[in-house]
C-alpha cells in the first residue's frame, strides 16, 4: 500500500470532506427547500381554491355561468402553476372548466371532498406531469353547492428544485475547487515548515548545530522596543527569539527559569509580535535545543578536553617524579663531590673554574628535578584556611620594588571580606609568583598586572586573576602551555615547568585554571585595557569547616 | 484498519464506517418520496352535455341581499315546502330587480317572495298575485324605510337639508330603499329634481348592503334603505358614525305571490304550508329565525293599493 504524503492527506481530507458536505448539504436541503416548496405551493393552491369558492357561490346560486367562466379563467391568468380550475355543481357534474378540448372525465371523481371538509389535496398524475388537486367544497349554511377543484402543477415545484439544487451543487463545485487551491496553498506552506523542520533535524544528525529553522523576526527586539543594551545577550541574535535568550537585560525580564521568564514574556508587545502558531513555536524550540545541544557539547568537550590535560599531567608527573625521584639522589650526591672538590682546587685554577661551571649546571639540574617533583605533588603539603588576600599581598610586596624598576605597575583589586580557602600557603606563594613573573616577562617594561579576587556566590569559589597588558598568548600555544618543558622563551631563560608546577598545586588545592587570551578585561578594568594582554583565572573552593554548612546567600557581600 | 476478508477490526475503521453509514442513512432518508399520485387519464375528455332542465316549482326571491344572504334565508322554508308539499321546490337567484321583473314577465318564477313596490309592477304588468304575507319581526305587518347620512355630515341634520344633495337608493323597484324614501321627500316637498344626483346600487344583489357602505364611504350624502337592514352590515362598518335622518311611515309588508298560470293545486299545496306555519313553536322556530320573519297570514292584492297611490303620488308609472 502507497504510504499518501501529509499534503495528500491534508489535500484529500478537505475535498473528502467538502464533497461530503456540499452532497449532504445538497440532498437535505433540497429535501427540505422540497417541502418548503410543496407546502407553500399548497397553500397557495388552498388559498386560490378557497378564494374561488367564496366568490363562485353567488354566480353558482344564480347559475351564472358567464360569471362563474370568468372567474376561472381569472384564476388560471392569476399564476402560470395553476393546471386546471373547474367547478362541480351540486350532483358532481362539471358547470365549468378551463379545459380548452373537453373535460377530462376521470378527473371529477378522482378527488371527492366532505362537505365538512375545509379542503383535500391530492397528488395526481397524468402520466408526464404530477399534478396537486385542490378541493374545496362550496358550502352556504350547511347546504353543499357545489365543489371548486384547483390543480397546481408539480412542474414548476421541480424546476424551482431543480434550480436551487443546480445552485447547491454549483456552490459546493466552486468550494470544492476554492479549498483545493487554498488546500494546497496552506498543505505547501505546512510541509514546507515541516520539510524545513526535517532538513534541521537531518543536519542535526549530521553533526551541524549551526542550524536555523525558524525565519528570522519581522522586527527584532532591540529594535522593537528601541534597546541600546548592546551587551545584551539577545541584541543582534536573529537566529532566536529573545524570550528564549537567557539573561536578557530587558527591564521586563525576570531572570531564573525558562517557566518564570515565560510568563512575563508572554504579556510583553515582542513577544506578542513575534509568537507565531504550533509550527513555529515548534521550530522556535528546534533552534533553542540545537543551540543548547551545541553549547552542552562545548562544555563535554572542554571538560573531556581537561580531563586528556589532567591525565596526560598526571601521566607526565608520574614518570617524571619517578626520573626525579631517581635523579635527586645521585645529582645530590655530584653536586656534593663538586663542592668538595671546589675547596681542593684554587679559585683562579682551570679546574676551579670548570667545577663552578659543572656545579651551576648541577644546581639547575637539581632545581629542575626539585619543580618536578613539585609538579608530581610528592612533595609534602602543609594546607590550613588562609586568605587568599594575605598570600597575594605578600608575593605582591615581594615583586612589586623588582616590578617597579621596569615601570610595571601592580594594581590590587581584592574582595573586602573574602572567604577563607584550604591551602598550602607556600605552594600558594610560589604559584602566584610563577604567574607575576609570568605577567613580568610578557609586559617586558612599562605596562599594568592588575590582580583582582571576588567571590563567585554562584559557583561557591574564590576567584583570582592576574590581568596584564602583555603580548597576550598566541591561540596555537594556548592548548600547550601548561605542558612539562613548553616555554616560549628564549633557551635558558626558562625550564618550562613554571606553569605545569602552577597547574599541578591548583590542581592538588582542588582549583583550576582558565586562560583568557587576548584578554578580556574584568568589570573593573579600564576599556582601553580591552583585547590586550592575558588574563589568568584560577578558582579555590571555599573552605568549609567540617559540620558548618554555609550557602552562598549568606555570605557578606564584597566589593570588587 | 479493514482486514483482507473486508472486517473492520479497528476503533477508527469502525469510526470510519460508523459515519459512513449514518451518511447514507441521511441521503435515502432524504431521497424517500411522501405520496403515491393517483393516476387520471387526461386524454379521455368529453365536452359538457345538455342538461335537460328538471321541472320544478321555482322560488324566486327578489334579490335585496347577496343571494348567499337570500340563500341562507330562505333555504330552511324551501326544504320545509318541499318536505310539506312534495313538490320539487327549486330556489332561483333573479341577479337584480329588473332581472326579477324579467323572469315573472318570462314565467319562471312561480312563487315569488317579493318587496310590495316590485310586486305592484309585476302584478299590473303580468298578473302575478299576492296570496299571503309575512309578519315582521318586531310583530308588525308592515315595515319601512330609513334616510340615513354620516354622521360627521354637518351639512345634513334634517330633511330639509337634503336638497341638492347626492342621494344613493337600492334599486328603482325597492320599496323600503327607494320608494318609501321618495313619498317621505315628497310629503316634504322635496322632488326628485332637488336631488343633485340620486343613483342606485348596481346588482347582482347586495343592494341594501351597498347603499350602507357607500354612504359610510362619503360616496354620497344620504342613502335609503329598508329598516332592520344595517344589522347586516355591523361587521362591517362602523354603525355610530351613521346617523338616522328620517324613518318613513309604515307601509304593507313583503308578499308571496304566484304567477297566474300557477296550477290552483301546487298555489293551495304551498299557500297551505306557509300559513301553517307557528313560528311559537319550535317545529318551525329555524325557518322563521332564517326568513327573519315571526309568521305568515293570508294577503289580498288591496293590501297593497297604498303602495299603488304612493307610487302614483309621487309620480312613478308602474307599467314603466
Amino acid at each position: 500500500m502507497i504510504s499518501l504524503g501529509f499534503r495528500t492527506k491534508l489535500f484529500l481530507a478537505m475535498i473528502t470532506a467538502l464533497l461530503f458536505l456540499g452532497i449532504s448539504l445538497g440532498f437535505i436541503v433540497s429535501r427540505s427547500a422540497s417541502r418548503m416548496l410543496i407546502e407553500e405551493s399548497k397553500k397557495r393552491g388552498i388559498s386560490s381554491a378557497m378564494n374561488i369558492g367564496a366568490r363562485i357561490a353567488e354566480p353558482l346560486l344564480a347559475m351564472d355561468y358567464l360569471r362563474m367562466k370568468d372567474l376561472v379563467d381569472e384564476a388560471m391568468r392569476t399564476s402560470e402553476d395553476i393546471s386546471f380550475v373547474f367547478i362541480l355543481g351540486r350532483s358532481g357534474r362539471p358547470l365549468v372548466h378551463s379545459f380548452a378540448d373537453g373535460f377530462p372525465v376521470d378527473l371529477a371523481g378522482v378527488n371527492e371532498v366532505e362537505n365538512d371538509a375545509a379542503y383535500r389535496v391530492k397528488l395526481i398524475t397524468t402520466g408526464k406531469e404530477l399534478i396537486y388537486d385542490f378541493a374545496v367544497p362550496i358550502v352556504i349554511g350547511k347546504e353543499r353547492l357545489g365543489t371548486v377543484r384547483l390543480g397546481v402543477s408539480h412542474k414548476r415545484i421541480g424546476e424551482a428544485l431543480g434550480r436551487l439544487l443546480w445552485t447547491v451543487f454549483l456552490a459546493t463545485a466552486i468550494s470544492v475547487v476554492l479549498a483545493a487551491l487554498l488546500g494546497t496553498l496552506l498543505a505547501r506552506t505546512l510541509t514546507k515548515r515541516i520539510d524545513l523542520l526535517q532538513r534541521s533535524a537531518q543536519e542535526i544528525v549530521n553533526g551541524n548545530l549551526d542550524i536555523q529553522t525558524l525565519p528570522s523576526a519581522t522586527l527584532s527586539c532591540w529594535k522593537f522596543m528601541s534597546c541600546g543594551k548592546t551587551q545584551c545577550p539577545a541584541y543582534g541574535d536573529t537566529r532566536h527569539r529573545c524570550w528564549y535568550v537567557a539573561g536578557t537585560l530587558c527591564p521586563s525580564c525576570v531572570e531564573g527559569e525558562n517557566a518564570q521568564k515565560m510568563k512575563t514574556c508572554r504579556s510583553c508587545k515582542v513577544y506578542r509580535s513575534n509568537s507565531g502558531d504550533e509550527i513555529q513555536r515548534l521550530a522556535e524550540y528546534f533552534d533553542l535545543m540545537a543551540m543548547t545541544l551545541k553549547k552542552r557539547l562545548e562544555d563535554i568537550k572542554t571538560i573531556q578536553d581537561r580531563m586528556v590535560q589532567s591525565q596526560k599531567l598526571e601521566s607526565i608527573g608520574q614518570l617524571a617524579a619517578g626520573v626525579a625521584h631517581e635523579l635527586n639522589t645521585p645529582l645530590g650526591i655530584v653536586l656534593g663531590y663538586t663542592q668538595l672538590m671546589l675547596q681542593d682546587f684554587d679559585s683562579d685554577s682551570e679546574y676551579h673554574e670548570w667545577l663552578v661551571i659543572q656545579e651551576k649546571h648541577l644546581r639547575i639540574c637539581k632545581r629542575i628535578v626539585s619543580d618536578l617533583l613539585r609538579f608530581s605533588r610528592t612533595t609534602e603539603t602543609d594546607k590550613k584556611p588562609l586568605n587568599l588576600n594575605e598570600v597575594l599581598d605578600q608575593v605582591i610586596s615581594v615583586v612589586e620594588h623588582t616590578f617597579g624598576l621596569d615601570k610595571i605597575a601592580i594594581e590590587r583589586q581584592f574582595a573586602r571580606e573574602l572567604p577563607s580557602i584550604l591551602g598550602d600557603p607556600e605552594k600558594l606563594q610560589q604559584v602566584f609568583l610563577n604567574l607575576l613573573n609570568n605577567a613580568h616577562d610578557a609586559i617586558g617594561a612599562e605596562g599594568n598586572v592588575t590582580v583582582a579576587t571576588r567571590h563567585d556566590r554562584e559557583k561557591g569559589d574564590v576567584v583570582v586573576s592576574v590581568a596584564d597588558t602583555g603580548h597576550g598568548i598566541p591561540s596555537e600555544v594556548l592548548p600547550r602551555i601548561f605542558d612539562p618543558f613548553f616555554t616560549t622563551k628564549p633557551v635558558g631563560k626558562g625550564t618550562g615547568l613554571g606553569l605545569s608546577v602552577t597547574f599541578g598545586i591548583v590542581n592538588d588545592h582542588g582549583g583550576h585554571i582558565e586562560i583568557e587570551s587576548p584578554s578580556q578585561p574584568m568589570e573593573a578594568e579600564a576599556d582601553s585595557d580591552r583585547g590586550k594582554g592575558t588574563v589568568f583565572l584560577l578558582r579555590f573552593p571555599i573552605y568549609q569547616p567540617v559540620g558548618i554548612v554555609s550557602t552562598t546567600e549568606e555570605q557578606p557581600k564584597e566589593n570588587t | 484498519m479493514m482486514t483482507r476478508t473486508g472486517k473492520c477490526r479497528t476503533p477508527l475503521c469502525r469510526k470510519y464506517r460508523a459515519v459512513a453509514l449514518c451518511f447514507l442513512l441521511a441521503l435515502l432518508s432524504s431521497c424517500s418520496q411522501g405520496e403515491e399520485p393517483a393516476y387520471v387519464d387526461f386524454s379521455k375528455r368529453e365536452e359538457i352535455g345538455f342538461e335537460e332542465a328538471p321541472k320544478t316549482i321555482t322560488y324566486a326571491y327578489v334579490p335585496q341581499y347577496f343571494h348567499r344572504v337570500s340563500f341562507e334565508r330562505h333555504h330552511p322554508l324551501i326544504e320545509y315546502l318541499k318536505r310539506e308539499t312534495g313538490l320539487p321546490i327549486r330556489q332561483i337567484f333573479p341577479d337584480s330587480f329588473d332581472d326579477y321583473i324579467k323572469m315573472a314577465s318570462q314565467r319562471k318564477i312561480d312563487i315569488s317572495f317579493a318587496n310590495p313596490f316590485i310586486y305592484a309592477k309585476v302584478a299590473k304588468r303580468y298578473g302575478v298575485r299576492a296570496f299571503a304575507r309575512i309578519i315582521e319581526l318586531d310583530g308588525r305587518e308592515s315595515f319601512r324605510g330609513l334616510i340615513i347620512s354620516r354622521k360627521d355630515n354637518k351639512d345634513i341634520r334634517t330633511l330639509a337639508d337634503c336638497k341638492g344633495k347626492r342621494w344613493v337608493a337600492v334599486d328603482a323597484s325597492s320599496a323600503g330603499g327607494y320608494l318609501y324614501a321618495l313619498g317621505l321627500f315628497f310629503e316634504h316637498g322635496i322632488l326628485k329634481k332637488d336631488f343633485s344626483e340620486i343613483t342606485f346600487m348596481p346588482g347582482p344583489g347586495g343592494q341594501q348592503e351597498k347603499v350602507a357602505l357607500a354612504v359610510y364611504n362619503g360616496r354620497y350624502d344620504i342613502g335609503s334603505v329598508r329598516e332592520g337592514m344595517l344589522d347586516l352590515v355591523a361587521d362591517k362598518i362602523d354603525l355610530s358614525q351613521i346617523r338616522i335622518l328620517a324613518h318613513t311611515p309604515y307601509y304593507p309588508g313583503w308578499m308571496y305571490a304566484h304567477r297566474k298560470e300557477l296550477d290552483p293545486k301546487v298555489l293551495s299545496a304551498v299557500k297551505g304550508a306557509l300559513l301553517k306555519i307557528n313560528c311559537t313553536s319550535p317545529e318551525y322556530r329555524d325557518i322563521c329565525d332564517a326568513a327573519h320573519f315571526s309568521g305568515v297570514i293570508t294577503a289580498e292584492d288591496s293590501d297593497y293599493d297604498s303602495i299603488r297611490d304612493l307610487a302614483a303620488k309621487v309620480g312613478i308609472d308602474l307599467d314603466d
